[in-house]
């Protein structure tokens, strides 16, 4: 992985590290980066998937994505190339993708420090008795 | 002035303050134009649309309606731009507002000296989806035959052509109580009680469990009658085929779509996408 620490520059990067427990914009990131969505198929994926530690409402991730789009870490367009209903789409930016990578990051170390924790709850709490 | 440029735009009544923030935006770039607005509920507009009324904007409370009534024939293209729910709004005097909550709303409607109302499902999409909230809330609460409970408390003058005139007597104490959506409460500065995700069509998670209420209404033909399920509440707005004036009309609605429409959007209490 990247040295992502000494590439924080977007202000998107704070304001991802402080709601990383809430997991709702890794959550969105991760969806993106497989393949473009618009809103209401993100909802529908980021509630399906329990990655979320809420339950997201329309406004929260409308919101969220908005926020990214003015962060450039997603771009969005309307799907017009067919006659009928068109949607706002969404994509991750190269930024994004770079976010994404930052997200896993914090997640790797917010793991690590939890293993840590329970290794020695394990060893000097649970094993002493 | 003779060749004075025309705007006509036919919207939900529930789109109102967010159609008019958006023609107020546009006059102040064009003000050669004459932007003409009108509102009915969203099925009674393309009813119109239909029958030969002609605009050039159209902007609607349910994206099913251009499949249903308008497309291919009259609409080719809509672009779905936001979403909304449906709460119980009500005024600081409307009878038992003091204790009403989440779990007791029914009880409250149901009591003798309380009135609500809804709007006609065959001219406001506010009106069948409310009837699918009751449906729903049959289920959600576990209390049979709720539905018929509040469906014959709510009849003849109770019934509203759109929601907008719902909220306008709320606010003028007439009605003690109106299903409407939490954009048209917002506009009005009405109290609201929020129902439960699972029955106020706001979420697309509960697309499914939405889907189990079905309303049966009039068709695209004299006499025919069609069945609707339950979906989340969304809005979508066109340029109609035989639009006169489609130029100007996409200026209006690359505005409603932009960055500040979506904002202006977000003042009104929608949730643009």
């Amino acid at each position: 992985m990247r040295p992502v620490k000494e590439e924080v520059q977007n202000p998107a990067f704070a304001y991802i590290a402080g709601r990383i427990d809430k997991m709702l914009v890794p959550a969105l990131l991760y969806f993106l980066a497989h393949k473009p969505a618009h809103g209401y198929e993100l909802i529908q994926k980021v509630n399906g998937s329990g990655f979320s530690e809420i339950e997201a409402d329309p406004a929260t991730i409308y919101r969220n994505l908005r926020r990214m789009e003015e962060d450039g870490l997603v771009i969005s367009q309307w799907e017009t190339e067919h006659t009928g209903p068109a949607r706002r789409a969404y994509q991750l930016s190269p930024e994004g993708y770079r976010a994404l990578d930052y997200c896993v990051q914090l997640i790797t170390d917010k793991v690590a420090r939890m293993q840590a924790f329970l290794e020695q709850y394990q060893r000097e709490v649970k094993g002493s008795e | 002035m003779s060749n004075q440029l025309t705007l006509k735009i036919l919207h939900a009544g529930a789109l109102r303050k967010p159609v008019v923030e958006c023609a107020k935006l546009l006059q102040e770039a064009r003000p050669e134009l004459d932007i003409q607005l009108e509102s009915h509920g969203s099925r009674a507009c393309a009813r119109q649309v239909r029958e030969g009324k002609v605009v050039d904007i159209l902007a609607l409370a349910d994206p099913m309606l251009f499949e249903e009534l308008l497309g291919p024939e009259y609409v080719d293209r809509y672009f779905i731009f936001a979403n909304d729910q449906i709460v119980l709004a009500y005024h600081e005097f409307s009878r038992g507002s003091g204790e009403i909550t989440a779990q007791n709303w029914f009880d409250i409607l149901l009591k003798d000296e309380v009135t609500f109302g809804r709007s006609n499902e065959n001219l406001d999409p506010c009106g069948y989806r409310t009837l699918m909230v009751w449906q729903l809330a049959e289920q959600y609460y576990g209390r049979p035959g709720l539905f018929g409970q509040l469906d014959q408390r709510c009849r003849g003058d109770l019934i509203y052509p759109k929601s907008y005139d719902l909220a306008s007597d709320v606010l003028v104490g007439k009605l003690n109580y109106a299903f409407v959506y939490l954009c048209v409460a917002n506009q009005f500065g009405l109290r609201y009680l929020t129902l439960p995700e699972k029955i106020n069509l706001s979420n697309p998670t509960y697309e499914d469990y939405y889907s189990q209420a079905t309303v049966s209404l009039q068709g695209k033909n004299s006499g025919e009658m069609i069945t609707i399920s339950g979906a989340p509440i969304e809005f979508a707005i066109a340029i109609p085929k035989n639009a006169e004036n489609p130029a100007v009309a996409k200026d209006f609605l690359d505005l409603m779509l932009s960055h500040r429409g979506r904002q202006l959007l977000e003042d009104c209490g929608l949730i643009p996408y």
